[in-house]
């Protein structure tokens, strides 16, 4: 088995999920159907996300590790997706963050 | 029923996964590696994490409303709700995925002998304990937040 194409896939997963878990804060924020649906569909619009988030992850782990052909860790290679990963992270706190803000200024 | 000390169990759980996340980044920096024990650390990370996603979530979705109502009702505190809570219940998915990455990469690679692989691992590790600090900071102000708002008899 070619275990590095999990290793990728995994992050690559990781940074599709971060973005959807935040562009859905923004999305279901701003349009009441969307977090009356995932209320009414997961019991609460909080759960509903946390549940969607793990999906995507899922789905975009397992067509990460399809895609990737990488069979070693080569160093150029990691250093992007750590940067991957890191971008992941912070942009999921200043869209999600900022968001609030935002909308607690205004 | 507002929130009461069952809360502690999920922050509990988040500090436990914070300290484990240290001591692999210790054992990762240190030569002292064993694949095995790195593994174990970072199974027990992820599942730490997913325990207080589980143990949190009666605390959010059925006491915190009323919590939330006295939060809300005093301009001192009405901020941490709208950005430090909202903020933070969001954030933790980000985290949750980030967890469950950890043994992922611990079990399909040999951590021991392959640097890039530690070198990952180490990144990753070192963002699950600045967003665990992040989340620990924002849940400091709300549970203060909660306590003033009730000192002030909002609701």
């Amino acid at each position: 088995m070619n275990s590095t194409r999990w290793v990728y896939g995994s992050i690559i997963g990781y940074f599709i999920a971060a973005l959807f878990n935040s562009i859905l804060v923004v999305i279901k924020e701003t349009y009441e159907g969307v977090h009356d649906w995932l209320a009414t569909t997961f019991t609460h619009h909080w759960l509903g996300q946390g549940i969607l988030v793990i999906l995507v992850f899922l789905v975009f782990t397992f067509i990460g590790a399809n895609i990737v052909k990488d069979t070693e860790l080569k160093e150029s290679k990691v250093n992007v997706y750590i940067a991957l990963a890191i971008a992941a992270t912070f942009l999921s706190i200043i869209i999600i963050g900022g968001f609030f803000l935002i909308h607690f200024a205004s | 029923m507002s929130v009461g000390l069952e809360a502690g169990v999920h922050v509990f759980f988040a500090l436990l996964s914070m300290i484990s996340a240290g001591v692999a980044i210790g054992l990762l920096i240190s030569n002292k590696l064993d694949n095995s024990k790195i593994r174990k650390i970072a199974l027990l990370i992820a599942i730490l994490v997913w325990l207080s996603w589980f143990t949190v979530i009666p605390v959010y979705t059925q006491e915190y409303g009323v919590d939330k109502g006295k939060i809300k009702s005093y301009p001192e505190t009405v901020a941490a709700h709208a950005i430090g809570m909202e903020t933070k219940e969001h954030i933790f998915y980000t985290g949750l995925i980030l967890a469950t990455i950890i043994p992922i990469i611990t079990y399909t690679t040999d951590i021991a002998n392959d640097k890039n692989a530690r070198k990952l691992l180490i990144s990753l590790l070192a963002l699950l304990v600045l967003g665990g600090i992040v989340l620990d900071a924002l849940g400091a102000w709300i549970s203060i937040a909660a306590k003033i708002a009730w000192s002030m008899g909002g609701g």
